[in-house]
C-alpha cells in the first residue's frame, strides 16, 4: 500500500483528492501548507507528494527545492492554476515529475499517479540484455524483439503501422521527423505532399500512450516541422 | 403652372408676340408722326407749309409774267432752251435756269415762254386774275372765266362774292432788293405782323443768316386765322423804282438820290372787308403814300377738282396723312403699351429654366460682352446713321404717298432684322446680368480683372495673416531695417571712394548666406526626424546642437510633443499589460474553486447510479463547468494575444506541413460531422517565418469553428497560396454556414461574437479575436469575408525569404 501525500491550502481538493485516492487503495496523509508537509514528509517519507504551488509557507517550488536537497527521490507531482508554460518549464525543472493544472479531471490525476509511482518503482529494474533491443523514454518502453510496448508498465496494443512509426521515432529520440519523411520511411514510396494519415495515425498513437494527447509527455509536434518523441523534462520548448 | 410658364413654348410665344408688337408699334408710330410733318399744324391742305410755297411762288411768277404781258412779250413760235424742257417736265426739277429767274424780271424770250408754260397749263388747279387798275387791263388764266361763271354767274360776282377772302401781300424793299411774301414772321396776316415785315425788310441782315432768312422767309403764307378755304387773295404791289414797268419813266421814282428808306406798299382793298384787316387805312397814316403809278389787282386761288397736278397730289397726300394721323394713334398707343409689357414679361423669363429656378446660358452668351455690348451699341446708331444718309430720299419718302406705299415690305423686313438682333443681344446681356456672368464672361472680367482681383486676395491673406501676429511682423520689420541699413551704409561708403565699403558689403552678404545654408541646414535635420517620428519611431528626438535659436525652438516643441505621444503610448502599453496581469490572476483564483466544484461533481457521480433525471443534472453541471475553464483560458488567451504579452520565437517552417499535422489533428470531428477537407497546397515546401505554437493556435481555432459551424455533409475548402510581390503566404479556408450569416464580417470579428447566437453550448467567441490578435503578432492578418452562407478566413504569414 502506497503512501501519497497531498498538500494543498483549499481543504476541500485536498478532501476530494483523498477520496479518490482511498478508493484507489492508497494511504493518504493531508497537509494544508508547506511547514505541514514538510513536518509530514520528515515523520514519515511517503512514496508520492501531490503538492500545490501556491500555498503559504513554503510554497511547492520551495518545498520540491528543499526536499530534492534533503535527497529525497520520491515523485513529486505538482498541481498548480498557473497554466502558462513557464511556469510547467519552471516546476519540472526545479525538481518535480509532473505538472497537473487545475481545474484536472479526478481520472487523469489517478492515472499520473498511478504512471509516476510504477516509473518510481519499477524503473532501472530491467536487465542489460533485455535493453539491447528496448528503446526508453520516460515510463515509455518499446521492445523491438517482443514487438512489445508498455507505458509506465503496461502493455499497450497498437497497430503495426503504429508500431513502426512509433520505432523510428524512438530509436531516433529527439530527432524531428517530417510527415514526408515518416510516409516515406513507412511505406517506402514518395508522399506526394497532401496527405495527412501521418498526422492521424500520431494522433492513434498518441491516444494511446498518452494520459491526456493534447498535452502530451512522450510523443510531441514541432508544429511546421514534424514529430518527435522526447522525454517530458526536456521541456516542450527546448 | 410654373413650368408651363417658363417652358419653351412660352417664351418662343412671348418672343414672338414682342417682336410682332414692336414691329407695329413702330411702323403705326412712324405713320402717325408722318403726318404733323406734312401738315405742321393745319387742318387742312391749304394751310399748309408745303402748300403755302407752292402758291405763293405761283403768285410771283403770275407777277412776273404779268409784266412781260405788260412789256409787250406774246407767244410766238421760236426756238426754245433746250433746258426749259427739262424745267417744264416736274415742280420738283431744280435747275439753273429755275435759280437764275428767280422770278425776277429779265427780258428774254425763254424766261417768257417759261412762265407762260407754267402758268396756263391745261389744265390747272391755279387760277389768276390780274387786273391793271390804272390803264384798266385784265390778264386772267384761261380756265378763270368759266369757273367764275360757274360759281357765281360772272366774274365781277365771283370776285365780289367773298370766296376770295384771304390776302396775301408781296412786300419788297427798293433799297435793297429784299422781299416778302404772305404772313410775316408767324405767318398771321394782320397789322403787327404786317408792320414787322416793313421793318423786317429794312433791317440790315447778318450775312451769315442771309440766305436762310430767305429761304425761310420768302414764301409765308397768310393765315387769317379762320377756317382756312382754298381761295386766296393776292394784292400785289411793286415800287416803280424797282420793277420798272411803268410804261412812262417820268414816273420812276429818284428815292435813291435822298438816301433814305423808302418804302412803298400799296394795299388794295379786300373788297369784302374782312374784319380787323384794316390795312389800307392805317398804313396810309403811317407810311408816306406813294406817288401814283401802275397798280394792279391781283386774285389767285387754288381750285379742286380741276385736274391732277403738283396742287392735287399735294391734297391727296395730305389727306391720306390725317387720316392716318387719326386712326393710327390709337394703334400706336395700344402696341407700345403691348411691347411695353411683353419686354417686361420676356425679362422675368429669359434664361430661365423649366422650372423656374436655375439659369441657362445659350452658347452665344459666352461670347465676350464687349462683342456683345458694341454689336449691340452699333446696331442703336445704324437707324440714326442711315437717316442720314437718306436724308433726302427720306423727305419725300414721307411726303409722297405713293413711294412710301411701294417701301412698306421693305420696311417691315428691315425692321424684324433690326428687332430681332436687337433682341437677340439685348436679352443676352440680360442673361448675363441674371446669371451674374456679365463681367466673368467679358474679355476684361476674364483676363484683368478676375486674374488682379485673384491676386490682391492672395496679398491681402498672407498680409492679414502677417499683421495677426505682432511679433512676427516686428522681428521682420527689424531684419528689414537692419539689412537695408546695412546695405545703404556699404553703398554709401563706395559711393565716398573708399573700397573699404566692399568689406562690409561682403561681410553682410557672407553673413546672409551662413545664415541661410544654416537654416536649410537645420529644416532638414528637423525633417528628417519628424519623418522617422511619423514613421512610429517615437524614441526618435532632434538633436538642438548649433541651431538657429527660431529652429531650436520649433525642434523643441516638436521633441515635447512626441515626449508626450511617447510616455502616452508607454502607457497604453502598461496599462494594457496590467489589463492582462489582472484577467490572470483573477483567472487562477476563479480556477481554484472550479477544481473543487469539478471534483466533486465527480464524486457525485460516483455515488449516483448511471440512469435517472439526477445523474443527467451531475452530467450538465459537469459540461457547463468544464466549459467555464475553456471559457477562462480563452478570455487569458485572447488578453495576452492582444497586450502582445505573448513571447514569440519565430522560426523558419512549412506551412503545409503545419496544415497537414494540424488537419490530421482535427480528422475525427471532421469525419463525425460529414466535413470533407480539399485541401490545394503548394508542391514546393511554404516557408514561413513566424511562430509554430502561435500560427497553429490560429489554424486550431479556425478549424475548431469549422467544425462548429459548417454545415454537415459540405466541403471544406483549404488553399495555400502565394501572391506575388506580397512577401506573404495566404490561408484561405472556405466552408458552408450550417445557419445564415445574419452578421457582418466585423461584427463576426469583434470578442465575445459568435455565428450563431443560440448555440449557447459551445465556444467562448473569442477564436476569431484570438486568431487576428495572434496573426498581427507575427506580422501577418487575419480577416474573414462572407459571401451569402459562404464563410472565408483569410490568414496571411510572412515568408522567411
Amino acid at each position: 500500500m502506497y503512501h501519497i501525500l497531498v498538500c494543498d491550502d483549499d481543504r476541500e481538493i485536498v478532501e476530494a483528492i483523498r477520496i479518490y485516492l482511498s478508493g484507489d487503495g492508497y494511504r493518504v496523509t493531508s497537509a494544508y501548507n508547506g511547514t505541514e508537509a514538510l513536518a509530514a514528509i520528515h515523520a514519515e517519507t511517503p512514496h508520492l507528494a501531490i503538492l500545490d504551488i501556491m500555498m503559504p509557507e513554503p510554497d511547492g517550488l520551495r518545498l520540491t527545492g528543499m526536499l530534492r536537497e534533503e535527497g529525497y527521490t520520491f515523485p513529486i507531482l505538482f498541481l498548480s492554476a498557473k497554466a502558462e508554460d513557464t511556469d510547467k518549464i519552471l516546476g519540472l525543472n526545479i525538481g518535480a515529475d509532473d505538472y497537473i493544472t487545475k481545474p484536472f479531471r479526478p481520472l487523469e490525476l489517478m492515472a499520473r499517479v498511478k504512471s509516476a509511482l510504477r516509473r518510481y518503482t519499477t524503473f532501472g529494474n530491467l536487465s542489460e540484455e533485455e535493453k539491447a533491443h528496448c528503446y526508453t523514454v520516460g515510463g515509455l518502453t518499446i521492445n523491438d524483439d517482443t514487438k512489445e510496448v508498455t507505458v509506465d508498465g503496461e502493455p499497450v496494443r497498437l497497430t503495426p503501422t503504429e508500431y513502426a512509426m512509433l520505432l523510428l521515432l524512438m530509436q531516433n529520440r529527439g530527432r524531428v521527423f517530417s510527415t514526408e519523411q515518416i510516409y516515406t520511411s513507412i511505406w517506402n514510396e514518395p508522399s506526394f505532399g497532401a496527405d495527412n494519415i501521418v498526422a492521424v495515425h500520431i494522433r492513434h498513437i498518441r491516444e494511446k500512450i498518452e494520459i491526456n494527447p493534447r498535452e502530451p509527455r512522450y510523443l510531441k509536434v514541432v508544429w511546421g516541422l514534424g514529430y518527435k518523441i522526447d522525454a517530458q523534462d526536456q521541456s516542450e520548448r527546448s | 403652372m410654373k413650368r408651363l410658364f417658363y417652358s419653351g413654348i412660352t417664351k418662343t410665344f412671348l418672343a414672338v408676340c414682342l417682336l410682332v408688337s414692336s414691329i407695329a408699334a413702330v411702323s403705326y408710330g412712324f405713320l402717325t408722326l408722318r403726318a404733323p410733318v406734312l401738315y405742321r399744324n393745319a387742318e387742312s391742305v391749304y394751310s399748309t407749309k408745303r402748300f403755302s410755297e407752292l402758291f405763293s411762288k405761283y403768285v410771283e411768277r403770275t407777277a412776273v409774267y404779268v409784266r412781260y404781258l405788260e412789256d409787250g412779250y406774246s407767244l410766238r413760235f421760236t426756238e426754245l432752251d433746250p433746258q426749259l424742257e427739262l424745267l417744264l417736265e416736274g415742280e420738283n426739277a431744280e435747275s439753273d435756269l429755275e435759280n437764275a429767274l428767280q422770278n425776277v424780271y429779265e427780258p428774254s424770250e425763254t424766261a417768257f415762254y417759261y412762265y407762260h408754260s407754267k402758268l396756263n397749263q391745261e389744265p390747272s388747279n391755279y387760277q389768276y386774275y390780274v387786273k391793271n387798275t390804272v390803264t384798266g387791263k385784265v390778264y386772267a388764266s384761261e380756265g378763270f372765266e368759266k369757273y367764275a361763271c360757274l360759281k357765281s354767274g360772272s366774274v365781277d360776282a365771283f370776285l365780289s362774292s367773298g370766296i376770295i377772302s384771304e390776302n396775301l401781300y408781296l412786300i419788297l424793299n427798293t433799297q435793297n432788293n429784299r422781299s416778302m411774301t404772305g404772313g410775316g414772321h408767324d405767318g398771321v396776316l394782320n397789322r403787327a405782323n404786317f408792320l414787322w415785315s416793313i421793318d423786317f425788310l429794312g433791317r440790315p441782315l447778318p450775312e451769315m443768316a442771309k440766305d436762310m432768312y430767305y429761304d425761310q422767309n420768302k414764301y409765308l403764307t397768310a393765315d387769317s386765322g379762320d377756317e382756312l378755304k382754298k381761295d386766296m387773295t393776292v394784292l400785289w404791289s411793286v415800287s416803280n423804282q424797282y420793277v420798272e414797268i411803268t410804261p412812262d419813266p417820268e414816273l420812276q421814282a429818284p428815292a435813291a438820290g435822298d438816301g433814305s428808306e423808302e418804302m412803298e406798299t400799296l394795299l388794295a382793298d379786300n373788297k369784302t372787308g374782312s374784319p380787323g384787316l384794316d390795312f389800307e387805312e392805317t398804313v396810309k397814316t403811317e407810311l408816306v403814300p406813294a406817288p401814283q403809278k401802275d397798280t394792279y389787282l391781283l386774285y389767285a386761288f387754288v381750285a379742286d377738282d380741276l385736274a391732277v397736278d403738283g396742287f392735287s397730289d399735294l391734297a391727296s397726300n395730305f389727306n391720306q396723312a390725317h387720316a392716318d394721323y387719326r386712326n393710327c394713334l390709337q394703334y400706336t398707343l395700344l402696341f407700345t403699351v403691348l411691347s411695353v409689357l411683353l419686354f417686361i414679361a420676356c425679362h422675368a423669363v429669359s434664361g430661365r429654366q423649366k422650372d423656374g429656378t436655375a439659369f441657362r446660358l445659350h452658347f452665344y452668351d459666352r461670347i465676350f460682352t464687349e462683342f456683345i455690348l458694341a454689336a449691340f451699341a452699333g446696331l442703336l446708331v445704324l437707324p440714326y446713321f442711315l437717316f442720314r444718309r437718306f436724308h433726302s430720299f427720306f423727305t419725300n419718302f414721307i411726303t409722297d404717298y405713293s413711294i412710301y406705299s411701294e417701301w412698306i415690305p421693305v420696311i417691315l423686313g428691315g425692321l424684324t432684322v433690326f428687332f430681332l438682333l436687337a433682341a437677340l443681344l439685348y436679352f443676352s446681356l440680360v442673361r448675363r446680368i441674371k446669371t451674374g456672368t456679365l463681367l466673368s464672361s467679358s474679355f476684361l472680367g476674364r483676363f484683368i480683372f478676375s486674374p488682379l482681383r485673384r491676386l490682391f486676395h492672395l496679398i491681402f491673406l498672407n498680409l492679414k495673416e502677417f499683421l495677426s501676429s505682432p511679433s512676427a511682423l516686428w522681428k521682420t520689420l527689424l531684419q528689414l531695417t537692419v539689412s537695408a541699413v546695412w546695405f545703404l551704409g556699404s553703398l554709401l561708403l563706395l559711393l565716398t571712394g573708399s573700397l573699404w565699403g566692399l568689406l562690409p558689403l561682403f561681410a553682410g552678404t557672407g553673413f546672409f548666406t551662413f545664415l541661410c545654408l544654416r537654416n536649410t541646414l537645420d529644416h532638414m535635420r528637423i525633417l528628417r526626424c519628424t519623418e522617422e517620428m511619423a514613421g512610429g519611431n517615437l524614441s526618435a528626438r532632434i538633436s538642438q546642437t548649433s541651431m538657429l535659436p527660431s529652429n531650436k525652438r520649433l525642434s523643441e516643441d516638436i521633441n515635447h510633443i512626441c515626449d508626450g505621444l511617447h510616455s502616452a503610448v508607454e502607457e497604453q502599453t502598461k496599462s494594457e499589460r496590467m489589463k492582462t496581469e489582472l484577467i490572470t490572476n483573477v483567472s487562477h483564483d476563479i480556477k481554484t474553486p472550479l477544481t473543487s466544484i469539478i471534483n466533486y461533481i465527480e464524486l457525485i457521480k460516483n455515488e449516483l447510479p448511471d440512469e435517472g433525471p439526477v445523474a443527467s443534472y451531475a452530467e450538465t453541471l459537469s459540461k457547463k463547468s468544464w466549459r467555464l475553464k475553456a471559457l477562462i483560458d480563452d478570455l487569458v488567451e485572447a488578453s495576452k494575444a492582444s497586450s502582445g504579452t505573448i513571447h514569440l520565437e519565430p522560426i523558419r517552417f512549412n506551412a503545409s506541413e503545419l496544415l497537414r499535422q494540424a488537419i490530421g489533428d482535427f480528422e475525427e470531428r471532421l469525419t463525425e460531422r460529414s466535413l470533407t477537407v480539399c485541401m490545394n497546397l503548394p508542391e514546393n515546401p511554404v516557408n514561413v517565418l513566424a511562430d509554430g505554437v502561435c500560427t497553429h493556435r490560429i489554424i486550431e481555432n479556425l478549424l475548431s469553428n469549422v467544425c462548429k459551424y459548417a454545415l454537415s455533409g459540405t466541403r471544406v475548402f483549404i488553399t495555400l497560396d502565394l501572391p506575388e510581390n506580397t512577401g506573404l503566404a495566404l490561408l484561405t479556408i472556405k466552408n458552408t454556414s450550417a445557419s445564415a450569416l445574419s452578421k457582418t464580417p466585423e461584427e463576426l470579428m469583434m470578442r465575445f461574437s459568435r455565428g450563431d447566437e443560440a448555440r449557447s453550448d459551445e465556444g467562448s467567441g473569442l477564436g476569431l479575436s484570438i486568431a487576428e490578435s495572434l496573426a498581427a503578432l507575427q506580422g501577418g492578418t487575419f480577416y474573414v469575408e462572407t459571401d451569402g452562407d459562404l464563410f472565408k478566413a483569410k490568414l496571411t504569414i510572412p515568408l522567411a525569404e
